[in-house]
């Protein structure tokens, strides 16, 4: 007998210390009943889309910043100057319409296979759930880059939220956090879209993966046992094969797709202007359903019909009773579905082949005819120029003789500086001013008196004889409009061509 | 037995504060959510008489901790020279909410949203909103028109201010 106890054969360092070998055997080589199909790699494809959802919301979450000052900013920024910036927000955007195709797709299988008999309720019903979680995620992301789209599309989606009978406007207050789309309304949102959906996603797919690894994967309802006891392999490497490999072709699709179309970011948003509020495209048959119902019957349209289709869905394993995984032998349960798909497919190919956007509309603002401004109206502007600006920024505009002390003061007069700075930018420079020399005017002058300023400055880019050598010039104070839809209107043109400026600026002497 | 109770108790220390965080919108502590008050919307004289006009006014509105400028759009019709012959309305559609255009081609107002319609007073016409749209309070003061900006609970016939 040896003295020397025998080391028992433990599969080397790493896999006496942590498993590792085991933990693999139970997670790969789950036998697969009838063999590995390419008709089953959705359930994967689902799971490597939401993968791809976390890594890339993570990586915009980096810098995107939750606020209705910074969300859109951020978000520009991330398109503009973000290395990849726009691509991987394609990715993060289209990949949601991905995820709800192969959740359409997923749903049908299962539906036809008859995966969601008995003993499978459950994991049918999770599937339900996580298909509610996804649907969530898409509207709670939408607003985040508080874009017009975003804005009055969640406006719309909260005023859907308030027709729910009894809660609604609880609901409402809640999701929105305040008493109108705001601040809180996109920290909340946020919240739930990175965090509470997300999280609420993982753990019911990890209870849906397990209870599908629990009942095995549903066979196919022609073979016989025996067939499929002969066929049957391992999920690796089969299996794992052709999941990859969809996984990758998807990726490679999704990646073309983005690179050509990058997710769109509409103006920011701005609650006094008009704009014509549309959802996704998957959310286009319920925007196309809203429009039959008419006065009085709207929560038919918003509440009952989406709830009792959710709840028939939902509860759909306990309401088919018949045992049958055939179609063929599944006549009612065939034709609900068929009914259910043609109704959604035409609802959103009809919303959208028929919904004429509206331009424009016609009338705006009014634009009363141009007056001239009357000389004590110039003369305050100017008075305004020479009291507050003209001590650092020269009478003529050019930082005259303070430049050489002050080098960062910049020269109204050129031309570069003034395309490179907009109306909204001089504005704002001389509202919040800039650090650590430029003051700060927003408290002591008015909105009207710094708009009134801003063209101010514009004419100083303005050469005062077309010909002539741009020397300094003296500013066109005689242009200066005067109502407020004029002060907007005017500087637009300055920026778009000096010409075209100069033209406007002389036709309203 | 006992762990459960322990377990749900401490369930219960936890779940407790966060409702009631999570429920801070009923609670607001700051008051209104914007100055029921007056706001300037222009000149009564630059806007003309006849057809409606989209102006802007701003509020300030106090959105939990955050307080700002809010700027609001509403229609303005000027039916004659008089003080009082102006009509204001809210371009927020009584239906779900969709900024409300004026098509002076159809002489109607149109939702862009799903397609609801109202006639050149403001008058529901069509389609699904449950009532006519929502005139605003507004009067003139030394030739300048003000307007009171409200918001009305979507989706009912009754006309309910939403108090912000
Ligand atoms: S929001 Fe105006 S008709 Fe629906």
């Amino acid at each position: 007998m040896s003295t020397t106890p025998q080391q028992p054969d433990d599969g080397g360092f790493w896999e006496s210390r942590t498993g590792w070998r085991r933990l693999k055997e139970s997670l790969l080589l789950e036998p697969l009943v009838g063999g590995s199909r390419w008709a089953s790699v959705f359930g994967s494809l689902l799971l490597f889309m939401f993968l791809l959802q976390v890594i890339t919301g993570i990586l915009l979450t980096m810098n995107y910043a939750p606020s209705v000052e910074t969300a859109w900013k951020s978000v520009s920024f991330i398109d503009r100057e973000v290395p990849f910036g726009r691509f991987i927000r394609a990715l993060h955007y289209w990949g949601a319409s991905a995820m709800i195709v192969l959740l359409l797709v997923h749903i049908i299988q299962t539906f036809v296979w008859g995966a969601y008999k008995r003993p499978r309720e459950l994991t049918w019903m999770l599937g339900v759930l996580l298909l509610f979680c996804t649907l969530g995620l898409a509207f709670s992301g939408y607003v985040l880059p508080w874009d017009e789209a975003a804005y009055w599309a969640t406006k719309v989606g909260l005023g859907i939220v308030a027709t729910v009978p009894l809660v609604g406007d609880y609901l409402r207050t809640l999701l929105q956090g305040g008493p109108d789309l705001g601040n809180l309304t996109l920290t909340r949102f946020f919240t739930l879209h990175a965090f509470v959906l997300p999280i609420a996603v993982a753990l019911l797919a990890v209870v849906h993966l397990y209870l599908f690894r629990l009942h095995g994967v549903t066979p196919p309802w022609w073979k016989s046992p025996a067939q499929l006891e002969a066929a049957k392999e391992p999920f690796w490497p089969g299996q794992a094969w052709k999941d990859t490999v969809a996984a990758l072709l998807l990726m490679l699709a999704l990646a073309v797709w983005c690179y050509y179309w990058p997710a769109p970011l509409r103006a920011e948003a701005d609650p006094a202007k008009p704009y014509e509020a549309r959802p996704e495209w998957y959310f286009m048959s319920l925007f196309q359903l809203l429009k039959y119902f008419p006065s009085g019957y709207e929560v038919f349209g918003t509440f009952v019909l989406p709830s009792l289709f959710f709840l028939l869905l939902f509860f759909w394993p306990l309401l088919d009773r018949n045992p049958a995984r055939n179609p063929r032998q599944r006549p009612v349960a065939m034709s609900l579905l068929t009914l259910g798909s043609t109704g959604l497919v035409s609802l959103t190919v009809f919303a959208i082949t028929t919904d004429t956007r509206m331009r424009e509309p016609a009338t705006t603002v009014p634009r009363p005819p141009p007056v001239a401004a009357g000389a004590h109206q110039k003369l305050q502007v100017a008075k305004l120029f020479s009291q507050n600006c003209a001590a650092c920024h020269g009478d003529d505009g050019t930082g005259g003789t303070v430049r050489a002390g002050m080098p960062s003061i910049p020269d109204f007069a050129s031309l570069p500086w003034q395309a490179s700075h907009s109306d909204t930018a001089i504005e704002h420079l001389i509202q919040k001013g800039k650090p650590p020399l430029m003051p700060a005017f927003g408290e002591k002058l008015s909105q009207e008196q710094i708009r009134g300023l801003t063209l101010f400055i514009r004419a100083f880019g303005i050469p005062a004889r077309p010909a002539q050598a741009p020397a300094k010039p003296a500013p066109a104070v005689d242009a200066l409009p005067t109502s407020r839809h004029d002060a907007r209107a005017a500087p637009l043109a300055v920026r778009s061509s000096e010409e075209d400026a100069r033209s406007l600026l002389l036709s309203t002497k | 037995m006992a762990t459960s109770a322990v377990v749900v108790l401490m369930g219960a220390c936890v779940a407790a504060p966060a409702v009631g965080y999570i429920l801070a919108p009923f609670f607001r502590r700051r008051g209104k959510g914007f100055e029921a008050g007056f706001e300037d919307v222009g000149a009564v004289d630059d806007v003309p008489i006849g057809a409606w006009h989209l102006l802007s006014l701003e509020l300030i509105e106090q959105n939990g901790w955050d307080k700002r400028r809010v700027t609001q759009s509403v229609w303005i019709r000027r039916r004659g020279p008089a003080d009082s012959d102006i009509d204001v309305l809210s371009p927020i559609c009584p239906h779900l909410c969709c900024h409300l255009n004026w098509r002076p081609d159809a002489s109607k107002f149109i939702c862009p949203c799903h397609g609801g319609t109202f006639n050149s007073d403001g008058n529901y016409l069509s389609g699904p909103p449950p009532r006519s749209m929502d005139p605003l309070e507004h009067r003139v003061e030394s030739g300048r028109l003000l307007v009171r900006w409200q918001d009305f609970k979507n989706g009912v016939p009754e006309r309910i201010p939403v108090l912000a």
